[in-house]
């Protein structure tokens, strides 16, 4: 990881003189690197390197004043960063878990789903709803035959009676109609 | 004439099976021979299928290899096989397979080899004859055949559950393909009353002009059973079953090959033959194929067995399949067509690993894993790199047949694109997890720790679906060199049909139209 870390830190330093500002001697030389496939970028000569001067010179000492503090309370005075963190305990344990982002995530989109897929869709909507009239379709048929299975008794006198009175209905339709 | 390669491809399997037949001895010394014999014989197969990838003309749109006699002439019923850029692969993938699919059961089958072997080559044979067939009689034929050892596959070899399992299979697929059957019959008579007489012949029933009425039942039927086939949700509930319940070499080769026969049915039968109706019913189907994806991606999700996992993804992946077939254009269908490919390797990828855990421990269950990276590092590397293809990462297999899908959807509409590009996210979250929970953390069940790392015969039977997901990953055209002529000149009959359609409905009332007449070439 330290390696990863190490090979990052080296880019990072050296990186930036890529896009250097005319200001420090540079000359937009990535922007210009990338014409080829973009276009020219719209030439803002005119900006003054005054405004220019002002955000490098901000953003350094945003860093360094960052530097500053971070190395006073970590290397300079541990007692005062746990002094820091006793006071705003609250405030500290949110840093902690990162805002809780993971916990809300999980919360809010991750559990509803899991637990909407699982217990809605796949044990009712599948199971019971699609499955189970795919399974009744089955179970009615045979439920249907066991019933007209009863008809075939094996009875021979059973039979006959069926076929007498089957005669009766069709004699008796014809000669009532 | 020439050789008859198509016919050999279809008959080489039959043949072994007899062969096997004949071998004596019981079960301890018979098997080993057994198995070799089957092994060589599909290998053989798959060798005949690569000569015919490479003397195939790939420019060409048009039937090759065509072979054509008459079988039942006063029914015009022939024997008229061929194949085009659509069908070509699919018959390399199904030979590519099954000998994978043999040698992945080596190990777990133990009982009467013989007779599983003897099904797994009725079974290649039944499926390359799906592919094959240009006669609608003989394609139905080869459709039924094709259930008939699948059913003995699940019913004998698999799991505790099988025999629910297996039934639920062979009826539901033949609940379907019974009506594809009358649809079939009736398109045979609608020749007779156009010409006086009957024919079976695909091509000439593509120049069939239906009544608009009689398209909408004939490509409902039709669709049905390839809908119950791939399957597309809500009829897919027959297919977690007997994914789960069946033996490897079975989930292999129904999820490899088998569900391909319905998004095969599709663009070969159902939205050529009834183009007008197809293009009625198309928006619906692609409703459901999207919430397919997104409905079986979250629902694997949730699966505790990791077959049942695989299962359910695969309803998904399906999904962008029949999504890039309705879209009805050049990235669509190609994209559907690569992607049929892709899902045999990532989709077969997978339940031959899960086959290998399943061996080691008789268990499925995720919980029962964990932290086996550790144990096993050879076999977690495979399981990642195919996980990896499933979920389509680029640089595999399963991104170029998704990309172009969402291309070509995007370009018909681009919400349905939308929807279905949100499979693309739950695919990684599913499978990341799954393989996370397996693999990753400590080991928490001891029985795990003394687990063997991959054997010879698993190295033998893993690499080269590593090696073909890459392939297909980097060198696309390859692939889709042969298959793009085939979609466009089936793009232009349908977009053809579609729009001569629209303009003799103004020219005319449709009242006293013929049921069916010849299209005006």
């Amino acid at each position: 990881m330290a390696l990863a870390l190490i090979a990052l830190a080296i880019g990072s330093v050296v990186a930036g003189y890529a896009g250097l500002p005319t200001l420090l001697g540079g000359g937009d030389w990535f922007a210009r690197y990338l014409e080829p496939s973009f276009g020219a970028a719209p030439v803002a000569e005119v900006v003054e390197h005054g405004l220019e001067g002002t955000l490098m010179l901000v953003s350094v000492a945003a860093a360094l004043v960052g530097i500053g503090i971070a190395s006073y309370y970590f290397l300079k005075n541990r007692r005062a960063a746990d002094e820091m963190a006793g006071r705003f305990a609250g405030v500290r344990t949110l840093l902690l878990n990162k805002y809780y982002v993971d916990e809300i995530y999980d919360a809010t989109v991750v559990q509803p789903i899991r637990i909407l897929s699982q217990e809605g869709l796949w044990k009712v909507v599948d199971v019971k709803v699609i499955d189970g009239a795919v399974n009744g379709v089955g179970q009615t048929v045979t439920g249907s035959s066991e019933l007209v299975r009863r008809l075939q008794t094996g009875s021979v006198r059973a039979y006959a009676a069926s076929l007498f009175l089957g005669v009766v209905a069709i004699l008796g339709y014809y000669l009532w109609r | 004439m020439s050789f008859p390669i198509l016919t050999s491809i279809v008959a080489l399997p039959v043949v072994g099976a007899f062969l096997l037949l004949l071998v004596k001895g019981d079960e301890e010394r018979s098997a080993p021979l057994v198995r070799n014999i089957a092994l060589m014989v599909s290998v053989l197969v798959f060798a005949e299928t690569l000569l015919l990838w490479a003397r195939f003309n790939a420019a060409s749109s048009d039937f090759q290899f065509v072979e054509r006699h008459a079988w039942m002439p006063a029914f015009g019923i022939e024997y008229f096989v061929g194949v085009d850029g659509i069908s070509l692969l699919l018959l390399v993938l199904t030979a590519f397979l099954t000998p994978l699919a043999l040698l992945g059961s080596w190990e777990s089958v133990h009982k009467q080899t013989k007779a599983f072997s003897i099904f797994v080559l009725l079974l290649e044979s039944a499926m390359m004859g799906v592919f094959i067939s240009l006669d609608l009689f003989l394609f139905y034929i080869f459709w039924d055949a094709m259930l008939v050892p699948m059913y003995f596959l699940i019913g004998i070899w698999g799991y505790d559950r099988r025999i629910y399992a297996s039934i639920k299979f062979m009826l539901y697929t033949m609940a379907g393909s019974v009506l594809m059957l009358l649809a079939i019959l009736g398109l045979a008579y609608l020749h007779y009353t156009a010409t006086g007489g009957y024919s079976f012949d695909l091509l000439k029933l593509y120049d069939l002009q239906i009544d608009l009425h009689l398209q909408f039942w004939f490509f409902l039927a039709f669709a049905l059973a390839f809908a119950i086939k791939v399957p597309l949700f809500p009829f897919h509930t027959w297919l977690p079953d007997a994914h789960v319940e069946a033996p490897t070499a079975g989930s292999v080769i129904l999820a490899g090959v088998m569900l391909k026969m319905g998004t095969y049915g599709l663009v070969r039968f159902a939205f050529p033959l009834f183009p007008e109706a197809a293009a009625y019913f198309a928006p619906a189907l692609a409703v459901l194929a999207v919430v397919g994806i997104i409905y079986g991606a979250l629902v694997a999700m949730v699966q505790p067995d990791m077959k049942k996992l695989v299962a359910y993804s695969s309803v998904s992946h399906l999904g962008f399949v029949v999504l890039g077939i309705t879209a009805m254009n050049t990235q669509g269908v190609s994209g559907a067509v690569y992607q049929m490919l892709s899902h045999g390797i990532s989709t077969g990828g997978l339940f031959l690993i899960v086959g290998m855990l399943s061996d080691r421990r008789h268990t499925r269950q995720i919980v029962e894993y964990g932290g086996l990276k550790k144990i096993t590092p050879h076999l977690v590397a495979a399981f990642l790199i195919i996980t990896l293809a499933s979920i389509g990462l680029p640089g595999l297999n399963g991104f170029v047949g998704e990309f172009l899908i969402l291309l070509g959807a995007f370009r018909w509409d681009p919400r349905l694109a939308a929807f279905a590009a949100t499979g693309v996210i739950l695919s990684a979250t599913y499978m990341l997890w799954m393989f996370q929970r397996v693999n990753y953390g400590p080991v928490t069940n001891e029985k795990n720790a003394t687990l063997s790392d991959l054997q010879p015969r698993e190295w033998v039977v893993i690499v080269p679906v590593i090696a073909v997901a890459v392939l297909m990953g980097v060198l696309p055209n390859l692939f889709l060199r042969p298959i793009e002529p085939s979609v466009e000149r089936m793009l232009n009959h349908y977009h053809q049909a579609v729009a001569t359609r629209v303009q003799a409905n103004r020219e005319r009332p449709a009242s006293d139209a013929p049921l069916a007449r010849r299209r005006q070439p």
